[in-house]
């Protein structure tokens, strides 16, 4: 940033004209006006207004617009008050706003229970791997995909595994199956996951995140995670509870998604909420099939609806387009908001919208506006 | 919850301490800028810029205006807290690891480690009002632990010093005389290096994590064990709850054999348990390598831990937390 302040105490008092010849673009940042900082106001918005030189030499004003949150509730000390507003030092003079040093986490986390509040402790756990876990736990989950048996055999292991059609890998994925485990002959890379079997429990254990998923659409705006999983959590243990909010507004988008560690809890909720009055409207809820997750021919209309018609994005800044890199990463969060294309925790391609895949940024940044 | 997360570190977190009052988070890594934020929203307040190596450990005085590090550059530094500045800089021949401040902040221990041919040892630093009075020269010089010195504390009263460290023995030193006065039973001792050693709130017991995948809980007048917690991997940071029964253990899968396995085997989790009952409460998913450090807010509301991945995550409960039952 070459972002002058003419009050850091690290400046020299004296100035040599060599220096101010070589710093001359620097030099006529004294021309612009001093950063600006509004509010917070009552509604937690903040906005800071910076004025810079781009390349071109022409004045642009930057307006950051941030929402302030509160947090936790802090009893401070009189001490404590009066530090709140100690000048930064160090390396933290020169943080601009856009350092973004310090963010809120996107993802909820959970307090995860070892098991259920209230029921004493089985046994004790055995290497603690999830996945031998699950097998333990009860063979029910044993489902296998191909020909359906229960607790028998998991799919990969199925004795029919070759009459059934070919299901489609994530496209993300790249082909591992000829790959013999110990023969690096092929001259090819394997991941240290992937080497030795490793890539069945990788695939099982993200079929499991996919399986028991409910999608709970036509939530109100105001629900949040914490309420979902109070909502959920009396029909069995929740593994995972996510609901999709708006990247720039971090309002509710209306839908959700919630883990059921059992398939059959998932069920039960589903059958139980289906149609369920909650804050006034109506729940929708349905578990979250794999094709549909790789074909994507599900597109939460809510969420569409409001992107397309809703013009809930009246301000772009500017400053987030400024560069190619963060222009793409800009648009997919736009994709993913507008439901063209979903992304998993791990940023894996959950799905993507094939008609919009060649679509040319300009109608991205249409959609968004 | 929603954790914040806090990228300020370039290098992996070696320690975190927050102040008496819980507004202020101190936190020291690999890189070698300590840095302190505001604890409730993660802003970063400034850097204590001057060391030349890794900063292992810090601790802060009671009315938060000096701040203690220690760090492989051979040196320990004080700091004024407010403005950053360089107060006074102890010099040693060998890497400095744990700092503490007594009761009063009068005195200071800091433990160097083996080093060449010197040996580990545990030095006690007076501690001036008046930065310009700091003399370098310590007041008493501790020797005999094989190995590192990785947690060095004060006793109640600042009668004794407890130390810790890679030999796995906990000892409690006479801080007037340096006289050892007791070595913990190696029966039911840890068997690898001890990481980390938390002090509960009245000091009437503490905690320490060992590489021996364990967590003990001690007195601290008698030196007998309490209490044992044990997990499933290496335990690299200990904090214990100043508000309910709940100790908290960080670690994780050694940090050169990470990248071998999938992350989630690595059981980068914050292990939360019952200090009484010694069951497994719950854990707090998040890092993308093993924690490093751990520190609970003085009002036990929140609690941070730092990690090889160079984050500091600072969480802030949710109410239900508060009404855990086992």
């Amino acid at each position: 940033m070459a972002l002058v302040r003419p009050g850091s105490g690290n400046q020299p008092p004296k100035l040599r004209w060599g220096e101010l010849e070589e710093d001359d673009g620097e030099d006529l940042d004294f021309l612009l006006p001093p950063r600006q900082v509004i509010g917070p106001d009552e509604d937690g918005i903040k906005r800071v207004i910076e004025y810079k030189f781009n390349e071109n030499g022409n004045k642009v004003k930057m307006t950051t617009i941030t929402r302030v949150r509160r947090l936790a509730q802090a009893r401070l000390s009189k001490r404590a008050v009066e530090r709140r507003s100690w000048p930064k030092f160090g390396d933290a003079v020169h943080e601009d706003v856009g350092a973004r040093l310090t963010v809120v986490s996107t993802e909820e986390i959970f307090l995860e229970r070892p098991r259920a509040p209230g029921s004493k402790a089985e046994e004790p756990k055995a290497g603690g791997d999830p996945l031998s876990q699950l097998t333990k736990g009860g063979a029910a989950l044993k489902l296998c995909r191909t020909c359906g048996k229960k607790g028998d055999h998991w799919t990969s292991h199925c004795p029919y595994k070759d009459l059934a059609p070919p299901t489609e890998g994530f496209s993300d994925k790249p082909p591992t199956s000829e790959v013999v485990p110990g023969t690096p002959s092929t001259g090819k890379y394997v991941p240290p996951v992937q080497r030795g079997g490793g890539d069945r429990v990788g695939s099982d254990m993200r079929r499991r995140n996919d399986e028991n998923s409910v999608r709970v659409t036509n939530l109100s705006e105001d629900t949040r995670e914490p309420d979902l999983l109070e909502l959920f959590r009396p029909f069995g243990a929740v593994s995972r509870v996510y609901v999709a909010l708006d990247k720039n507004t971090s309002v509710s988008r209306g839908f959700g998604f919630v883990n059921f560690v059992n398939r059959e809890d998932a069920q039960r909720a589903i059958n139980k909420l289906n149609g369920y009055g909650y804050d006034n409207l109506i729940l929708r809820d349905r578990i979250v099939l794999e094709e549909e997750a790789q074909t994507g021919n599900w597109i939460p209309e809510e969420a569409m609806g409001r992107k397309l018609g809703g013009g809930l994005m009246a301000e772009v800044e500017d400053k987030r387009h400024s560069d190619r890199r963060s222009w793409i990463s800009a648009r997919s969060e736009l994709a993913e908001s507008a439901g063209i294309v979903m992304y998993g925790t791990t940023g894996n391609l959950l799905y993507q919208e094939p008609s919009m895949v060649s679509c040319p940024p300009a109608l991205y940044r249409s959609i968004a506006l | 919850m929603r954790p914040i997360l806090m990228k300020g570190h370039e290098r992996p977190l070696t320690f975190l301490k927050y102040n008496r009052d819980g507004d202020l988070l101190f936190s020291c890594a690999k890189d070698h800028n300590p840095t302190v934020w505001f604890a409730d929203n993660g802003e970063r307040l400034g850097t204590y810029r001057g060391h030349n190596g890794a900063v292992w450990c810090c601790d802060v005085s009671r009315d938060s205006a000096r701040l203690i590090t220690g760090s492989a550059d051979q040196t320990a530094k004080l700091w004024n807290v407010q403005t950053g500045q360089q107060l006074f800089t102890f010099n040693f021949d060998s890497p400095a690891r744990a700092v503490d401040f007594s009761v009063g902040d009068k005195l200071a221990v800091i433990t160097t480690d083996p080093f060449m041919d010197v040996t580990s040892a545990i030095h006690v630093k007076r501690i001036a009002g008046d930065p310009e009075d700091q003399i370098g020269e310590s007041a008493l010089i501790l020797k005999g632990p094989q190995g590192r010195i990785n947690r060095a504390v004060w006793g109640p009263l600042n009668r004794t010093i407890i130390s810790a460290g890679e030999d796995a023995v906990i000892r409690i030193w006479d801080s007037e005389t340096g006289k050892l006065l007791k070595e913990n039973d190696p029966e039911v001792g840890h068997k690898k290096t001890i990481t980390s050693l938390a002090k509960s709130v009245d000091g009437s017991h503490f905690l320490t994590g060992s590489l021996d995948k364990s967590a003990k809980l001690w007195d601290t007048r008698t030196l007998t064990l309490i209490k044992t917690y044990v997990t499933e991997r290496p335990v690299n940071a200990v904090a214990m709850s100043p508000l309910c029964d709940h100790v908290v253990l960080g670690g994780g899968q050694d940090a050169s054999t990470v990248t071998t396995t999938d992350h989630r085997s690595g059981k980068f989790e914050a292990k939360f348990y019952d200090k009484i009952l010694q069951e497994e409460i719950g854990g707090v998913k998040g890092h993308f390598g093993p924690i490093n450090a751990l520190a609970f807010n003085p009002d036990g509301k929140s609690f941070s831990s730092g990690g090889e991945d160079g984050y500091v995550r600072l969480h802030h409960f949710d109410s239900d937390y508060f009404h855990i039952k086992i």
